[in-house]
């Protein structure tokens, strides 16, 4: 469930995980589309018809030995476009830290969502410690090139946060591995928190009204209504001298 | 005066009733306004064609330079330096070259982009405030200089001597209502212009005179805005203008309300700084002296810059004590939409210049900085380097009340201890202060009037020369 406090980065998810889709048209019936490469033909196309209408997504639960994270990089938290994001699909060997096969996609690299194959290819078979991040980071570099002119700017930034995305999903993969495997050498408590993700807060505000004939700096009650956390706490206020 | 009172638009505003500029229903023979817009930084304009967008259906008319006189073409917030309709150069991407009359906003839009113009490119094309100074691009008659005391001495006799620069950069207002405008022809020789401005006596005076007619035939209005922020202060002319002008030809009511990317395009943004200092300070961290360069980045016209310059001038300072000071200001030419008004109007830019020296230093001197503002704060009786002597200065005693009541000791220590317990995720936390010259420098401007109607039933009509742009003038004015 985790990864569906996520409204965005569809399209990355479902390239990282397996899935299935449904489509169908008046003139042609249905078809099932599936993931790999060629489904997105271009920057924000894919090869759904203009009258085909989706019918179901079919996503694969995540088993036993199978974590999946998602991350995005944005300018403003809220509905904004990528400037890179990430999805890190792993799944271990039965009971163990070693890599069974692992996916890595990412978005805000090149027109279409793109997968990291050799990258994948480089680190499948290996113990999930600090030794893959450096393959990771070696190999992430040469499959994800960016030239220096490519749209969007912000080269050598976009390079380096696919580095950090993975970097952030490979702390959060080892706490959870860290509660199942035994013999796992934990992640030190200084390095933890770089796991955290934003959660936005709602808005809270309050408006100061003066009753009665107000001195400055006169005491008044006034509720203040955390709405996130579903309960009211009385705060004291100074009554500003309006 | 001191009774609570609701602000009296919020209802409106809340449940959507409350009517903008663009929300006035459409008038039946009413027409809308595509713009021609320069594609170029720096060019001659060889050549306007409107021919094949004047043969699309629904196009009714196609002005440009040829439709006006050379004087009347000439606009401006306070210097006109500025066309209506480019006449010979473009010296920004977004100029108006001419304007597309429709029946439709698609209609005008696509028309508009039918109009064949020929530049010829011109060098150099100046965006970025380093660029400027190097090519010398600045307005006449700058630098400005302040000075005050004597610096010189102050360098020759300190302890330390550092120099240092400081950049920033523009924002987009983004106001959420664009820049809009409806004008309406009356009578045979009078307008009507609604308009999204923070300034309509402007828009008047200027419609009138693009016209060239009296400004009694001209009524400005502006009953809100969707905010301003300082960017419809003088750039709502950009719209209001072309507009009024189409309408008055035409005789027909005209409309334009920007669309979001031609708004960012056109209306040019808070003004980008380099500063370029050198301070003398003695071995515990008080300032003796400054030498200060001030640029900023004005985009192609005067606009407000040298009025925007000069408030970073004033306020370099900050609240801090500089005793001896040469400033020196320069407003920088560049082929960018003129850069304008946006809220602190120069002062921001110019307190972070001098936030980042008293930083700087504290660096020097190895102490926090928090000492060094404590140590060089005015205190009552002080003066400014522009003469402005502090009396009721209660400066201290803010700072004082502020680090109290914010409990800033301890979550600094909190800070400090996240910080060193967690690798990859950090925290800040840091205490600026700020001083700012309240009204306008141009001292006749602090002055307004206002007129009263009372009715025979009661009721009372308010007459006043302010913009309700959500600051809640209405109900200051109900009050």
């Amino acid at each position: 469930m985790s990864i569906l406090q996520f409204s965005f980065n569809k399209h990355i998810r479902k390239v990282a995980i397996n899935f299935r889709l449904e489509v169908e048209s008046l003139d042609r019936g249905r078809r099932i589309l599936r993931k790999g490469k060629g489904f997105y033909t271009g920057y924000r196309k894919n090869i759904i018809e203009l009258d085909e209408v989706l019918i179901s997504i079919c996503i694969q639960k995540t088993g036993k030995y199978q974590y999946f994270e998602a991350l995005k990089q944005a300018k403003r938290r809220d509905d904004d476009i990528a400037i890179v994001n990430g999805a890190f699909n792993v799944i271990f060997e039965d009971g163990t830290d070693i890599i069974k096969d692992i996916h890595f996609a990412f978005g805000g690299m090149a027109p279409t969502t793109v997968l990291a194959p050799e990258t994948s290819k480089a680190v499948i078979g290996k113990k999930w410690n600090s030794e893959i991040v450096e393959i990771v980071n070696q190999n992430l570099l040469e499959e994800l090139p960016l030239s220096g002119g490519a749209p969007g700017g912000m080269i050598l930034y976009r390079r380096s946060l696919t580095l950090s995305l993975f970097f952030k999903a490979f702390l959060k993969i080892s706490q959870s591995l860290e509660a199942t495997i035994s013999d796992r050498e934990p992640i030190s408590n200084r390095e933890t928190s770089g796991a955290d993700v934003f959660h936005t807060l709602t808005p809270k505000s309050s408006q100061l009204f003066e009753v009665g004939s107000c001195k400055p700096l006169k005491m008044l009650y006034i509720n203040f209504i955390f709405r996130n956390h579903q309960k009211v706490k009385r705060a004291q206020i100074p009554c500003a001298n309006l | 005066m001191r009774k609570p009172l609701t602000h009296s638009s919020a209802f409106k505003q809340a449940t959507g009733e409350a009517v903008y500029c663009d929300d006035i229903p459409r008038f039946q023979n009413e027409l809308y306004l595509g713009m021609v817009l320069s594609t170029k930084a720096h060019a001659k304009l060889i050549s306007v064609d409107a021919t094949e967008a004047l043969q699309q259906p629904g196009v009714h008319a196609f002005f440009s330079k040829k439709d006006i006189s050379d004087d009347a073409n000439h606009i401006g917030a306070v210097f006109h330096d500025e066309e209506l309709f480019v006449k010979d150069k473009v010296t920004c991407q977004g100029q108006l070259i001419g304007v597309v009359i429709a029946e439709s906003q698609k209609t005008a839009q696509r028309a508009a982009r039918l109009v064949k113009v020929v530049y010829e490119d011109l060098t150099p094309i100046i965006v970025t405030l380093e660029y400027a100074i190097e090519q010398k691009s600045f307005f006449p008659n700058y630098p400005q200089t302040i000075e005050y005391g004597d610096y010189k001495k102050a360098f020759a006799d300190a302890d330390h001597l550092i120099e240092g620069e400081f950049r920033i950069g523009g924002q987009e207002h983004f106001y959420l209502e664009t820049n809009a405008s409806v004008a309406i022809p009356k009578d045979n020789d009078e307008l009507e212009i609604f308009c999204s401005s923070q300034h309509p006596t402007e828009i008047q005076k200027l419609a009138a005179s693009v016209l060239e007619i009296p400004v009694n035939r001209v009524v400005a209005r502006a009953k809100r805005l969707g905010g301003g922020f300082g960017g419809k202060e003088s750039r709502g002319t950009l719209v209001a203008l072309p507009v009024a002008f189409a309408a008055y030809k035409l005789g027909r009511p005209v409309r334009l309300m920007l669309d979001r990317d031609e708004d960012m395009m056109i209306t040019g943004t808070r003004h980008p700084f380099y500063f370029k200092w050198k301070v003398s300070f003695t071995k515990i961290g008080e300032i003796t002296g400054i030498d200060i360069e001030i640029y900023n980045n004005a985009g192609c016209t005067m606009d407000l810059s040298f009025s925007v310059l000069q408030r970073a001038m004033f306020h370099f300072q900050c609240c801090y004590r500089f005793p001896n000071v040469r400033v020196r200001g320069w407003v920088c030419r560049t082929n960018l939409p003129s850069n304008t008004a946006f809220r602190g109007f120069g002062g921001p830019q110019g307190m972070m210049a001098g936030e980042n020296i008293i930083r700087q230093v504290a660096a020097a001197v190895g102490k926090d900085y928090m000492d060094i503002q404590r140590l060089n704060m005015f205190v009552e009786g002080d003066s400014t380097h522009y003469n402005h002597k502090l009396t009721d200065y209660n400066m201290m005693k803010c700072f004082d009340g502020v680090i109290k009541s914010s409990d800033f000791e301890n979550r600094k220590l909190n800070v400090q201890q996240f910080n060193k317990e967690n690798r990859w995720r950090k925290r800040g936390i840091s205490l600026t202060n700020t001083m700012f010259g309240i009204g306008f420098t141009a001292l006749h401007l602090n002055q307004s009037g206002a007129l009263v109607h009372v009715y025979i039933d009661g009721s009372v009509l308010l007459n006043h020369g302010g913009v309700e742009m959500g600051q809640g003038l209405h109900v200051t004015s109900l009050k």
